[in-house]
């Protein structure tokens, strides 16, 4: 077992096979540098009971297509990202500290797809993005890409 | 950061916590750079005109992926619509191009040698995976400027004709190669293509494989779909080969290697120490089986944890083919069939099945067992009552019939199922009529 705490001073044990998954402990515990509690000045409780929620499901995800339980892990993994985008950036920034591959592809997908076919004041608005650019700077903008920003699919709204 | 806590409850139930200040643009910049390699390419690009922080991470972003919708879009405008864009695209990227796809598979272009330019372009900027796709039937000629890229490891090339150049030496640092729908032709001289570091090599539907003479003493896994012939002799030296996929069947027309000897292809498949999955369709265990009725197979496969075979019960030398490659594999913990023919009729083979002869040692390491296609023939339940009975380690032995049985036949079956003693007190056996 492995201890974790987090930044509000609370402590989670977390078995070493699930929490090798993140590179950074992995590399932490092959030092010898994980004998008592890790602590994660980056991440709190909240957002660090997700990723462990993650790490528990995704143990021996290698061995998944043997077993046959790739679609539950597919399931699993769809509830996990529905999440509004402050915790999905919390947990990004978590999988980005801690190093979980796997989790950040997931995260990023999803972010991803929440953007896709989006048109660019929706994707603003969405998430808060200030334009400071002058109007010459967009300008030259679509003139470098005009084909980005035309087409029926562009979708203006937000949700 | 904020901490809000107090509320454990289930995943979603925080969903509604409000978005409402800009947190995505300060993510550090490989987390910004990883979400646009995610979007399409139109969506990636309008990412530039989002604010100053986000007016280069496109332009800068090392992946460019161009694929049959985008080139079909624009090509849709005009052909030269088209070059134009792409060449726009290039100028305007900033830093090296690591990976790059293009796929105009779906175009009907006037000619090629605004690709060859585009390669030529990459494969300066620091390709590493690369992967073109032109139409059918094009006969483009691979350019020397991908043969002579030593950034190159992952490469996939749909469709073109593959002639190497005479002073041609070899893919130095090439790990991944997948060569799909190629048309490979004799070189002036014999010409050997070292690949030193290759470790997937995937053939697809490739004509004249005869000409391909690839070293690769590092190759893991070797993938053959549809090819009219499998020189294997070139992968003789291959002793790390983990993974053998032989496949010829697809939905339109079944394609196999013609000259294929089966004492060269056993001879082939036991040499191999460190084969760890196998996966033969139909017309390779045919061709193992035909001279081998019942006849102890003097080899073992040590390594062996995942067989996949495609069997005809109603043969009773493939029938016995395939028990013969799980007795000699004492680590099997994956066992695949697809039931590829059958027959009520064949008497011999039911015989074979329920003589203790067929399987007498326990098959120790075995823990799940799919049967594919499943039929409900007398000798596939026969097969099922022997491997429960023979497997202690079993978890779980799933049963997905072909097609809906009338429900009849399927209470017998499931009946009949439940009825063989299984060695293993934790085996679930899942019979799954309604999955197809």
């Amino acid at each position: 077992m492995v201890k974790l705490k987090s930044n509000d001073d609370k402590e989670f044990e977390v078995e070493e096979a699930a929490v090798i998954q993140s590179e950074m402990i992995k590399n932490m515990i092959e030092d010898g540098c994980a004998t008592s509690v890790i602590p994660l000045p980056n991440i709190d409780s909240k957002t660090l009971i997700k990723v462990i929620e993650y790490l528990n499901k995704h143990i021996n995800m290698g061995k998944a297509a043997e077993t046959g339980e790739e679609d539950d892990l597919k399931e699993f993994d769809e509830q996990f990202v529905n999440m509004g985008w402050e915790e999905l950036f919390d947990v990004i920034m978590a999988a980005n500290y801690l190093n979980i591959h796997e989790l950040m592809e997931l995260c990023c997908q999803s972010a991803a797809d929440r953007l896709k076919n989006k048109s660019v004041r929706a994707v603003r608005e969405m998430l808060k993005i200030t334009n400071d650019l002058t109007e010459e700077e967009e300008q030259e903008i679509i003139n470098d890409a005009p084909w980005a920003f035309e087409g029926p699919e562009i979708d203006d709204t937000v949700n | 950061m904020s901490m809000h806590y107090g509320n454990f409850s289930s995943k979603g139930a925080n969903a509604d916590r409000e978005y409402t200040e800009d947190r995505i643009s300060v993510l550090p910049i490989n987390v910004l750079d990883y979400v646009v390699e995610l979007l399409p390419i139109e969506d990636a690009a309008r990412t530039s005109i989002l604010s100053k922080k986000w007016r280069y991470i496109w332009a800068m972003s090392p992946n460019l992926v161009l694929d049959n919708l985008f080139c079909n879009k624009l090509a849709k405008e005009s052909c030269s619509f088209f070059y134009n864009t792409v060449d726009n695209i290039l100028l305007q990227h900033i830093g090296d191009i690591v990976k790059f796809d293009l796929d105009v598979s779906g175009l009907g272009l006037p000619w090629y040698t605004d690709i060859d330019r585009w390669m030529h372009y990459v494969t300066r900027h620091g390709v590493k995976k690369l992967n073109l796709n032109v139409p059918k039937n094009s006969t483009y000629k691979v350019p020397s400027y991908i043969f002579n890229c030593s950034t190159l490891t992952d490469l996939t090339l749909s469709n073109c004709v593959f002639k190497s150049p005479t002073s041609f030496l070899g893919f130095q640092n090439l790990i991944t190669l997948c060569l799909k729908s190629m048309t490979f032709v004799p070189t002036a001289e014999f010409c050997v293509i070292k690949v030193p570091l290759l470790v997937d090599l995937i053939l697809d539907c490739c004509q004249g494989t005869r000409y391909l003479n690839i070293v690769s003493p590092q190759l893991e896994s070797l993938v053959v779909f549809r090819s009219d012939c499998l020189e294997l002799n070139c992968f003789r030296n291959c002793k790390k080969l983990k993974r053998i996929i032989f496949s010829g069947t697809n939905k339109v027309v079944d394609v196999y290697p013609k000259y294929l000897e089966s004492s060269t292809l056993e001879k082939f498949l036991f040499s191999l120490p460190t084969l760890a999955i196998l996966h033969l369709e139909s017309h390779f265990l045919k061709l193992l089986a035909a001279d081998n009725i019942s006849k102890e197979l003097p080899f073992a496969l040590d390594c062996l944890w995942h067989l996949s075979l495609h069997v005809d019960f109603g043969k009773l030398d493939q029938t016995s083919y395939a028990l013969q490659l799980i007795k000699i594999s004492p680590n099997l913990t994956q066992l695949r069939i697809w039931v590829f023919n059958t027959s009520d009729n064949a008497e011999a083979v039911s015989e074979y099945l329920d003589s203790p002869a067929c399987l007498e040692q326990p098959l120790n390491k075995l823990r799940h067992v799919t049967l594919h296609l499943f039929k409900g023939s007398k000798t596939e339940l026969a097969l099922v009552k022997k491997l429960v009975a023979h497997t202690p380690s079993l978890v779980r032995m799933s049963i997905k019939p072909n097609k809906v049985m009338d429900s009849w036949k399927e209470r017998n079956i499931a009946i009949e199922l439940m009825r063989f003693s299984r060695a293993s007190p934790r085996a679930e056996l899942l019979y799954l009529p309604n999955v197809v």
